[in-house]
């Protein structure tokens, strides 16, 4: 079965290595360069001292890491909590299908950025308005991919269950749960990244905490050693992030592993 | 030896009787495709029947009916004395009439022996203590497949998956065991294998059995009885019995009693797979 490249599989760590090395180069040979204007781009060091002398024991700093993953976990739980369930609902049913997704269909192209304003206006607090938006990021990536994945059953285990003499409810739980856990796991990859892009861009818009407004702020002050730190911080949030979701998929989907 | 079980009203499970059975796919008046056509045959307790015939003969129909997945048009087909399909009825697909699927059908994400156990604790969890033990039996039967009880079926061979659906289904003790050319993908050797192990377990765990396939010598090996079909409509053309004495194993493949029945019968199979060969050039023409 095709997944993703890397899911799974460890990194060489010497590859990997030299391949941050030459990025970290690249950075400082652009940081150098004559196109750029002195003091718009710090160079690699210079900002490893910023980040050293600046962040590494400021709380608040530590405080932005936090409220960000918070967000995210909660808008990514709540996305599969809602969705998983939802995505059920319209691949078991024709009935709910033919009902909700006419309109399922007309919500999930609008961007969730577009969510912002009547979030904002709806939602009592500020943080429960990001955790909305952060939740409708990765809700319709669920929802299509636990439908595509009961689409997706091969017809003949359920005939096979139902040969077995299987009850529906078993058919359920030990068949088809199973059968689309590779579909909702490929959906929670997808999802915690699109997670991280529209917290960030929330936070920017609509929010006075959080990695995305850290950046921001560098911006806004006109500091870019600032926005560097914020936009490296949000990166490494991200693959921890992933390397999380990766560790649930190789306990999950431990049977194909060959 | 199974009719004598029946007169003396032995509980000998099993015995089918399929009568006048019929199915058109599309509608009737239009000339709709005619899977099966007066189809009529009786199967005692027990008994080996293989159906051979080219595809698109109607084998896989007249299976699908006895699982319970298809219904007839007319006819009906009942299991020790109870309709279980006709045009009023459509008994559902149960674990009396357990089908063993063309391609593979273990459900990858359960071990082995959660696999084999999945019909059969549906109606004895209370003791399943004993389901496992009987479970691992029948593993340890089957070519040592108890050693690999804990593994995921993607990580042993496809001969040993078959095995181990063959187990599966015998797990939930079926009155008809029907399987549905279970070794069409394996090469020789693997088949030949498959065929000694067919063969011992039809010994050791004797059921009522219908192994469908296009292959005549394969039919001839393992059958106590060959049912030879015919191309659209999907009829009975000729009954072989295949008297040569159990236990058997792939050895009585090189017998003249083999070679006399396999050139007997051969005729018959080889004008039906002509016929559906020209039918569908006929039909791309």
């Amino acid at each position: 079965m095709v997944f993703l490249p890397n899911a799974g599989k460890r990194l060489s760590w010497r590859r990997g290595g030299t391949a941050i090395l030459l990025f970290v180069a690249l950075w400082a040979l652009v940081a150098h360069s004559p196109f750029i204007a002195e003091g718009s781009l710090p160079n690699p060091w210079e900002t490893v001292a910023y980040f050293l002398a600046e962040f590494l024991t400021d709380s608040g700093y530590w405080q932005s890491w936090w409220v960000s993953f918070q967000r995210v976990a909660y808008g990514f739980l709540a996305a599969q909590l809602l969705g998983i369930p939802l995505g059920l609902l319209l691949g078991l049913s024709r009935r709910a299908n033919a009902i909700v997704f006419p309109v399922f269909e007309l919500l999930r192209p609008i961007p969730p950025l577009a969510w912002v304003p009547l979030s904002i206006l709806f939602w009592p607090t500020t943080e429960s308005s990001i955790v909305f938006i952060t939740t409708v990021g990765a809700f319709f990536i669920i929802v299509m991919n636990v439908l595509y994945g009961i689409h997706g059953i091969p017809k003949q285990y359920l005939w096979q269950a139902k040969s077995l003499g299987a009850r529906r409810s078993s058919v359920f739980l030990r068949i088809i749960l199973p059968a689309i856990l590779p579909s909702i796991v490929a959906g929670m990859v997808l999802g915690i990244a699109v997670t991280w892009n529209v917290l960030i861009a929330a936070e920017m818009i609509a929010s006075d905490s959080g990695l995305g407004r850290l950046t921001w702020e560098g911006y806004v002050s006109a500091t870019p050693a600032v926005v560097i730190v914020g936009m490296a911080s949000i990166g490494l949030a991200g693959v921890i992030s992933t390397t999380l979701i990766h560790l649930f998929e190789r306990y999950a989907l431990r049977w194909r592993s060959e | 030896m199974a009719e004598i079980g029946a007169e003396i009203g032995t509980k000998a499970r099993g015995s089918v009787s399929i009568e006048n059975l019929g199915k058109v796919y599309g509608a009737v008046e239009k000339a709709g495709v005619v899977a099966l056509d007066h189809c009529s045959l009786a199967i005692a307790p027990n008994e080996f029947i293989a159906l051979v015939g080219p595809s698109g003969c109607g084998k896989s129909t007249l299976a699908n009916i006895l699982a319970g997945f298809d219904q007839p048009n007319t006819g009906s087909v009942s299991l020790d004395g109870q309709i279980i399909a006709s045009p009023s009825v459509l008994a559902k697909p149960g674990p009396d009439r357990v089908m063993v699927f063309q391609h593979g059908a273990l459900f990858p994400w359960m071990t082995i022996l959660d696999n084999v156990l999945y019909g059969a604790t549906r109606s004895a969890a209370p003791h399943s203590d004993d389901l496992r033990a009987s479970a691992l039996d029948l593993l340890r039967r089957s070519g040592g497949l108890n050693r690999v009880a804990a593994r995921f079926p993607g990580q042993v061979s496809s001969g040993m998956q078959r095995r181990i659906e063959i187990v599966r289904a015998l797990m939930t003790d079926p009155a008809i065991l029907i399987l549905d050319e279970p070794f069409r993908a394996m090469d020789s050797i693997a088949k030949s294998r498959m065929h000694n192990h067919v063969l011992a377990l039809h010994e050791s765990v004797p059921k009522t059995t219908v192994f469908i396939t296009h292959d005549l010598q394969e039919a001839l090996l393992l059958a106590d009885r060959v049912v030879v079909m015919t191309t659209r409509p999907g009829r009975i053309k000729q009954i072989v019995e295949v008297d040569l004495p159990r236990p058997r194993t792939t050895e009585v493949l090189a017998s003249e009693k083999f070679l006399a029945l396999k050139a007997a019968t051969h005729q018959a199979v080889h004008d039906e797979a002509l016929k559906a060969f020209e039918a569908g050039e006929k039909e791309r023409a």
